[in-house]
């Protein structure tokens, strides 16, 4: 076309995109480190389910439509990536694509990307109108209409009608007014026209025109497609659609197998670390360079938003905008950062960046983490910053303090004796590990604190340990020797304490040698299973779901369907976002009701969180809306009259709510082992 | 302002206590500052924080563990402590215990001294108000709230059974704190690293100029006759159904079988 020109554009764009992407490598340079290169294999798949297939955006049952249409849009740039080149290289050669090997005249490949293409635009084209339709008319609450969105929504629509426009013009100046320009075309194949349905549907539309106009399309087609691509480029750094270029790495480097990285192991009495108030997160510049990836690629899509437990009660935390926030706060401080080595002194991460009651509204349910497109990691970020606030600032909410000192003196958060952690089971002849003299056992039942002090839910611990003795299994009890995991002291920061509770709570197991634990609380799940291998505890750790769904296959109970009325199940963020179980305890449902088991709107990856994680269980609840009660309102639309859990927190939560909203008559909360008791046949 | 908190490390009452042979079952029990104690401490601190200047120093007579105590009380944010530790104190009761505290503290500058209104383990309340007596100081108990602060006087409010009373007094005096004064605050994680390099000073019995016959079987004024368990609680009974026959069921069990009119 103009190879001039052309080399002149392909500077500029090129150079501007090069300038703007360096420096924010830069940036990510300047922040700390993290390895994120490991198990490439793992990683390539999990760019290929999240990234290619687009799982978490076509894949969602909710916002199905939005979902396709962003996927055909992505699939649609990785088909018309190299209709782009091609394009670009058609400026500096006549007939560009005829050198290209299985693209060329001679093979097939030509004409079928020439169709795939075709097709591929027409969707892409669609789409953005379904966009623009669901933008201005539709008005989606997560969504805020920005000025930028429309703008690149106008691109891509340009870039796809341009096209059409200069390859319907190119058909009509060939076929009608007999120029030589370069087509794709064989004896076998053809012409490229026939293989370009909608190009030539264009190419009608602009026929009568005449030759003059048909000209002018033409190279208005071409320069104004190469032009937008080569503006939209070196935009693309700078503004929220980063995500067009680091969304596939983030997704690449995302965490791996365990739903996200354990939180930081800290040396809490490192001195240094005390000076620089460098525990946990302070500054902006302490986020690890994958967190400030995290935050460049947040494209605002506000799908976090909309699951987050707290943003439906009307609570301050949304976690887009706490996205944006660190994001506009690091730009501020970038210079400084590149000038120091560090940030100014100007603002408060926590306080002035993030307010406090942001920061402490998180229940850590990861409902965010699992919808997210691009896989950004909100709670790690949340718990570090939590730890700054407890560890250095003590700036927790006092309320904690409390349950802080219960797990001080007696390893419980309510801080009852810790010799009285059996009491439960006396009754039951359970065995205590110290009497069992190195005797062999299934199973150790690790009870947690609710189940050996809370009178609700003794009687879940009771439930599973019943149903254990009916299968015949040996297990046993640490009676006043267990400790309360650390779980919400973690969460909330508090990882002294965390680590004070989770090591001695190793050395009895290890000292016991014990391999295999079942436990009737996610919390204390998640933290045997996936967080005490950080401090050598190494241990098969099963949820009683997934114990007792294993005795019923093993045939070692047998259950018959007692439970009337409808049963839905509240999923524990700490069983199925966290450790990924959804299925044993419908299994254990199905068996145990009489009718088919109903599900909430949101249930199972999509659960919605009762309020407690998180430490939230010991905090007051002041701000908006009670999240427990709003979920009890989901189960009644659901039309349950019985919510079934598999935590002690929901257990309470759940309960609470029922209560609060005046449901007690109609509606009831059980674990899932009184339901399975209450079928055993004998 | 200069601060002496009298503390004391106690059996932590949460726990099952358990006697045998007339004597304290002391296997798997723990230890823990005396919660009023807690109290004294915060209180202290408070009182320095806000005069901003002066310091807090903790004291206690006990055993080899109780200087743990001491560490908690310094990573509560006291500046100083000091352990008296000799077996010549086994058997003291509260007056011996303040005929102690007396001398201990004879010699040492001070504007206040803060105890716990008693302690949790005997409750029995007395040492502070002895120590003061000993010392010829004024005193205020159980007391609820904080009014002005100066150099030489102080006005608080003291909790009794019709009320409460504002006094005044002037300082140097004796305080024993109630639990509605303050919340204790918890040890923080910089606080117990700093307190590993607070001075905490350990006394024997000779080094802290008690005269051994003061203190021990010899210098008590008291002798514990026995130790008993409780006698645990009795199952309530529950009445159901009718009210009014119900209501008849509790009068009738009420007048015949609990006799409270006899």
């Amino acid at each position: 076309m103009n190879p001039i020109l052309m080399m002149l554009m392909l500077i500029l764009s090129l150079g501007a995109f090069s300038y703007f992407a360096y420096m924010k490598v830069t940036i990510l340079r300047l922040a700390g480190p993290e390895n994120r290169l490991d198990q490439i294999p793992e990683r390539i798949k999990q760019l290929i389910n999240i990234g290619f297939k687009q799982k978490k955006l076509i894949g969602r049952k909710h916002e199905r439509s939005s979902g396709a249409m962003h996927s055909f849009i992505f699939w649609g740039f990785l088909v018309l990536g190299l209709r782009s080149t091609i394009l670009i290289g058609e400026g500096f050669i006549h007939g560009f694509q005829e050198y290209i090997p299985f693209l060329n005249s001679h093979s097939l490949g030509g004409y079928l990307y020439t169709l795939l293409k075709d097709v591929f635009e027409g969707v892409v084209l669609c789409m953005i109108l379904f966009a623009f339709y669901r933008r201005i008319i539709l008005k989606p609450g997560r969504l805020h209409n920005s000025f930028e969105g429309f703008l690149v929504l106008a691109f891509i629509g340009s870039l796809m009608l341009t096209d059409f426009l200069y390859d319907g013009a190119k058909f009509n100046l060939i076929t009608i007014y007999q120029h030589d320009l370069a087509y794709l075309h064989s004896e076998v194949y053809g012409t490229e026209m026939t293989w370009a349905p909608l190009a030539s549907i264009f190419a009608f539309l602009i026929s009568g025109f005449g030759e003059t106009a048909n000209w002018g399309l033409f190279f208005f087609g071409y320069w104004i497609h190469v032009g937008i691509l080569l503006i939209f480029l070196p935009f693309l750094p700078g503004s929220k659609h980063m995500h067009v270029i680091s969304a596939l790495p983030n997704v690449f480097l995302g965490s791996l197998g365990y739903p996200h990285t354990p939180v930081a192991l800290l040396d809490c009495e490192n001195e240094e670390a005390w000076e620089n108030e460098s525990l946990g997160v302070t500054r902006i510049e302490h986020l690890s360079w994958k967190q400030v990836l995290d935050l460049y690629t947040c494209t605002e899509c506000g799908r976090c938003k909309d699951v987050c437990p707290t943003y439906v009660s009307y609570k301050p935390l949304t976690l887009k905008d706490m996205n944006d926030s660190l994001k506009h706060y690091l730009e501020e401080e970038v210079q400084h950062l590149r000038k120091h080595g560090k940030s100014s002194d100007d603002k408060q991460l926590v306080g002035d960046v993030i307010h406090p009651d942001t920061l402490w509204a998180c229940t850590t349910c990861r409902a965010c983490e699992e919808v997210c497109p691009v896989s950004i990691e909100h709670v790690p970020r949340i718990i570090a910053m939590r730890q700054a606030q407890t560890l250095l600032y003590e700036a927790n909410p006092a309320e904690i303090n409390t349950a802080y000192k219960g797990l001080e003196r007696n390893a419980n958060p309510w801080g009852i004796g810790y010799d009285k952690r059996g009491d439960w089971a006396k009754d039951l002849n359970i065995p205590l590990m110290q009497d069992m003299d190195g005797k062999e056992i299934d199973v150790l039942m690790w009870v947690g604190c609710a189940g050996s002090f809370d009178d609700r839910n003794q009687k879940v611990a009771r439930a599973t340990a019943q149903i254990l003795q009916k299968a015949g299994v040996k297990f046993a009890i640490l009676g006043s020797e267990e400790k309360c995991t650390g779980d919400f002291a973690r969460r909330s920061g508090n990882e002294m304490l965390f680590q004070m509770l989770a090591s001695e709570n190793v050395e009895t197991l290890n000292n016991y040698k014990v391999k295999k634990i079942v436990t009737q609380c996610p919390h204390c799940l998640n933290a045997l299973k996936n967080e005490y291998p950080q401090l050598d505890g190494n241990y098969e750790v099963y949820h009683h779901s997934q114990f007792i769904s294993q005795l019923i296959t093993e045939k070692k109970i047998e259950v018959q369907p007692e439970a009337e009325g409808k049963v839905t199940f509240h999923d524990p963020c700490y069983l199925g976002r966290y450790n990924k179980e959804y299925d044993a305890p419908r299994k254990l449902l199905d068996a145990a009701t009489k009718e088919k088991n109903v599900e909430m709107a949101r249930s199972r990856q999509e659960g919605f969180c009762c309020g407690a994680g998180g430490a939230r269980m010991w905090l007051e609840e002041t701000i908006g809306t009670r999240i427990n009660e709003e979920r009890v309102t989901q189960a009644m639309e659901a039309g349950a009259s019985t919510v079934a859990t598999g935590c002690p927190f929901c257990m309470t939560m759940i309960s609470d709510g029922i209560v609060a909203t005046g449901n007690e008559e109609k509606m009831q909360s059980k674990d899932i082992s009184e339901l399975v008791l209450e079928s055993l046949k004998d | 302002m200069n601060i002496i908190v009298l503390i004391k490390q106690v059996v932590d009452v949460e726990l099952n206590i358990r006697v045998k042979d007339g004597a304290l079952v002391e296997d798997g029990l723990n230890y823990v500052i005396s919660s009023w104690d807690e109290i004294a401490i915060e209180t202290a601190l408070q009182i320095v924080e806000s005069v901003g200047d002066g310091e807090v120093t903790l004291v206690t007579i006990g055993p080899d563990q109780a200087a743990e105590a001491l560490r908690k009380g310094l990573a509560m944010g006291a500046h100083k402590a000091i352990h008296v530790s000799d077996a010549g104190f086994d058997g003291s009761d509260s007056f011996a215990y303040a005929k102690a505290f007396a001398k201990i503290l004879g010699d040492r500058d001070c504007d206040l001294i803060i105890a716990g209104k008693q302690a949790q383990d005997t409750d029995a309340g007395l040492t502070a108000g002895m120590l003061a007596e000993f010392m010829d100081l004024p005193q205020a108990t159980n007391v609820t709230k904080l009014g002005q602060i100066a150099a030489d006087k102080l006005t608080l409010h003291r909790g009794g059974d019709n009320g409460s009373e504002v006094i005044e007094l002037s300082l140097p005096a004796v305080l024993t704190v109630n639990d509605s004064l303050y919340e204790a605050r918890l040890a923080s994680l910089r606080g117990i690293m700093q307190a590993k390099k607070k001075p905490l000073e350990t006394l024997d019995l000779a080094g802290s100029g008690v005269d051994a016959a003061t203190v021990g079987i010899a210098g008590r004024q008291t002798v514990i006759d026995q130790l008993v368990e409780p006698e645990a609680r009795q199952a309530g009974q529950k009445f159901e159904g009718d009210e009014e026959e119900t209501t008849k069921q509790v009068l009738d069990l009420l007048v015949n079988e609990a006799k409270i009119f006899a």
